[in-house]
């Protein structure tokens, strides 16, 4: 020990100059405001820069965590979102009248597929989670995906609206037309609005959306735009186009509408539903 | 050897009360800016002796620079510039070797070595120290000027207090 002692007196005037400078910078800093205030401004300037680097690397890692909190919480949003939907048509205040709610469930896509002629996809949400068949499946307030059709315990497939099975009750918006949106095509965007009678008015661009009047979507839920319509010879009602808001190919988190008066609605539509 | 010891210690406590009472309070300048602050206390660390090793002349210019500190009210910053000015006191002095060396003297004192010698190894010194404090005390670059105002008017009354102080008092150890 008292070697070192005289090793450190003999040869170590740098190493102790360094250390004596480093502990007085350390009492200037700590103890004199302005200097402290100085000190602090510029480290923040100089490890501002790394500590972002650091952290972007770091964020990358809780990525999927994060996303599916994100899912959960838009999910919450969307329900209170679509509740003041039905809420403005002012049912609330009628006497007797059925209470709206909506449960929304986020779920991932885990098979997809766009090319058949029938498509069909499976969600990683089942029964054990609230979910059942014949509920409404959306990609956020985008566009639609489809209607579930057969659950298990821990996953549910889903009826996706490009199938020829597919139709789902939708009207132009504002305009109050409403019709069948059916896919009849093999292109992943392009939908027929059938049944839009031929003294219609509405024009190219205009927006369609759910109609409300199934007991599977709830209303005024963007679909996407009407691409063209045309007329052909002796026929009552238009052919009307329409392209999707969503991208089905790149769908991911979906979020499954269940509506807790489903059960006695269908109840009594059991005689005219179309599945 | 203890008689310089005390010689020395009495010297350095007269020293320090000097700076303390009295330097301390002078603050003079022109303008809104202060310029002239008057430090003599580095002279405690001119006057160690010659073959003292670095370590140790470090160490007591530590612990001068934190009593300052104490009185100034200023942590850090004194003993932030005598130590920069023990470091720097030992290769100034193997720069300033006369060409007999140093064999009869072992304090570097007016003396010993010479009024001359001394003043250049003073004036040296007290400037680089000066430029050293007043750019921690300042802590920014901005103020650049403001710094070298300072250094150049302090340094030249703190040279004035100290060849009077040297002249008056003559220390022989």
């Amino acid at each position: 020990m008292i070697n070192l002692f005289k090793f450190l007196v003999k040869n170590g005037a740098v190493f102790v100059f360094l250390i004596l400078q480093a502990f007085c910078f350390w009492m200037v800093v700590t103890f004199n405001e302005t200097h402290r205030t100085i000190f602090l401004h510029n480290s923040v300037l100089v490890t501002g820069g790394v500590q972002e680097k650091i952290t972007n690397f770091y964020d990358y890692w809780s990525l999927y965590h994060l996303s599916d909190s994100l899912a959960e919480e838009n999910a919450q949003l969307m329900r209170q979102l679509l509740v003041s939907y039905t809420k403005e048509r002012g049912y609330e205040n009628r006497e007797g009248a059925a209470p709206d709610s909506l449960d929304i469930f986020p779920a991932k896509i885990i098979y997809n597929s766009i090319t058949n002629r029938n498509n069909n996809l499976l969600i990683n949400r089942g029964l054990s989670h609230g979910i059942d068949k014949g509920m409404g499946v959306t990609d956020g307030l985008n566009g639609l995906v489809g209607i579930t059709s057969e659950c298990s315990e821990h996953y549910c497939r889903v009826l996706s609206i490009l199938h020829t099975q597919s139709s789902i009750s939708a009207k132009i918006k504002n305009r109050g037309y409403f019709g069948s949106l059916v896919w009849r095509t093999l292109n992943p965007h392009l939908l027929h609005l059938e049944s839009i009678p031929i003294h219609a008015t509405f024009e190219v661009g205009d927006t369609v959306v759910t109609s409300g009047y199934s007991i599977v979507f709830p209303e005024n839920l963007p679909i996407g735009t009407i691409e063209s319509k045309e007329l052909s010879q002796g026929s009552n009602f238009f052919q009307v186009d329409v392209r999707l808001f969503n991208d089905l190919s790149k769908a991911k988190y979906v979020y499954v509408i269940s509506d807790p008066q489903n059960e006695e609605k269908r109840q009594l539509i059991k005689p005219f539903m179309y599945e | 050897m203890n008689e310089r010891v005390l010689k020395y210690l009495i010297w350095g406590i007269v020293l320090l009360l000097l700076q303390i009472l009295i330097f301390k309070n002078i603050n003079i300048g022109w303008g809104d800016f202060y310029y002239i602050h008057i430090l003599v206390y580095p002279l405690l660390i001119l006057f160690l002796p010659i073959n003292i090793p670095r370590v140790y002349l470090m160490l007591i210019g530590f612990g001068v620079g934190m009593i300052v500190d104490l009185f100034y009210l200023s942590p850090g910053i004194h003993s932030s510039a005598l130590v920069f000015l023990a470091f720097i006191r030992q290769p100034l002095l193997n720069i300033l070797e006369p060409r007999g060396g140093y064999k009869v003297a072992t304090t570097p004192t007016p003396y010993h070595l010479g009024l001359n010698w001394f003043l250049t190894y003073a004036a040296i010194l007290m400037f680089l120290h000066h430029l050293f404090y007043f750019s921690i005390e300042i802590f920014t670059f901005d103020l650049m000027l403001f710094i070298w105002l300072k250094t150049i008017f302090s340094f030249i009354f703190s040279m004035l207090f100290i060849l009077a102080l040297v002249l008056i008092t003559n220390p022989r150890y």
